[in-house]
């Protein structure tokens, strides 16, 4: 493969593969990393996958595979930190407005709540909703990608939004009382 | 459509991977089903939460600056592979040599000391002719002694001593 083409499809797909990877590992500094060992892989055997129709695609299930090397290594299968995303997001600037502030603050609970029920999925379900949710693939890709088929893919898609709606409910009960 | 298979359907009404048929049955149920209608705008609201998660964002210069290290990792990837490649292959060609030289050296211990490279057997046959036909006390040197003079000799000279010790 050459340099220039290799140029173009990594500032074509780094971003993109970034988002993915830190979705699943949460933490800037690892899904850089996971994006590096994603482009040496890609670049080593690009030759191999030439013919292959959807490159993204394959990009996409190398990502995955890093992520799941990374949980595999750490022994974390269900996540454990969601501190990152919630310091971030804490960190955003909000309108000093009481009301909007508010609802900001809602809004923010929201997310937090979300993440930790996030991490009460299980590593497959919280794939396919990442992939499905964040990356609008489709589900075809998806069990390509996972290489599960597509009825499953929409199965676990479906449990882990189910799941999501009862953690979800269960922690605003809790804060209402 | 019943509240049950409203409710399988739901997610993918909202993720918009449904027919057209099966939204605008789903959507018929939702105006008339206000439990149906509440796990709709439950879903809704946790994907659209979802969706505004918000990722750190990076920008050209970061992801240049990442594509240079990436590329050095890769120069140094492929300088590590094609040295284990030649060390695997000297190691190789020095494994054949050392057993080429020891198997040699073993050949050549165990080889008689004055051995001479002959036809095969026919100092065996010279030796075996001139010791039956010949007692030992006539033979011009000691038997001990009359196989290495034999391996020294051609064929040739095996039948002129032949033809003369027979004359």
């Amino acid at each position: 493969m050459d340099s220039k083409e290799f140029e173009q499809l990594y500032k074509r797909y780094a971003p993109m593969l970034y988002r993915t990877a830190y979705r699943m590992v949460k933490n800037d500094a690892d899904a850089l990393d996971i994006v590096q060992d994603a482009f040496i892989r890609i670049f080593n055997s690009f030759t191999k996958f030439r013919n292959e129709a959807n490159v993204q695609t394959w990009m996409y299930r190398i990502v995955m595979n890093l992520c799941y090397d990374y949980f595999r290594k750490r022994k974390k299968v269900l996540f454990v930190s969601e501190r990152d995303i919630s310091d971030y997001d804490n960190n955003q600037q909000l309108p000093s407005d009481d009301n909007v502030e508010k609802i900001a603050d809602l809004e923010n609970q929201r997310k937090q709540n979300l993440q930790i029920a996030l991490d009460k999925l299980t590593l497959r379900q919280r794939t396919v909703f990442n992939l499905r949710i964040y990356d609008e693939l489709s589900y075809e890709d998806i069990s390509k990608i996972m290489n599960i088929k597509i009825g499953t893919a929409k199965a676990t898609f479906f449990q882990a939004v189910e799941k999501l709606k009862i953690i979800m409910k269960e922690m605003e009960k809790n804060e209402l009382r | 459509m019943n509240c049950d298979r409203v409710k399988q359907k739901l997610v993918f009404y909202v993720d918009g991977s449904l027919s057209e048929t099966e939204r605008n049955e789903i959507s018929q149920h939702l105006k008339q089903c206000d439990t149906c209608e509440a796990d709709y705008r439950t879903t809704v609201e946790m994907v659209e939460s979802a969706r505004k998660m918000k990722i750190p964002e990076h920008d050209d210069m970061f992801w240049n600056v990442h594509y240079q290290m990436t590329m050095s990792r890769i120069e140094q990837k492929h300088h590590r592979r094609t040295l284990i490649k030649t060390l695997k292959l000297a190691s190789g060609v020095i494994g054949v040599l050392l057993l080429f030289f020891v198997s040699r050296s073993y050949i050549e211990k165990s080889k008689p000391e004055n051995f001479v490279s002959m036809p095969v057997g026919i100092s065996d046959v010279a030796y075996n002719i001139l010791y039956n036909i010949l007692p030992s006390d006539k033979l011009p040197i000691p038997v001990e002694q009359l196989q290495n003079v034999v391996d020294l000799l051609e064929p040739e000279d095996h039948m002129i001593i032949l033809t003369e010790l027979l004359r």
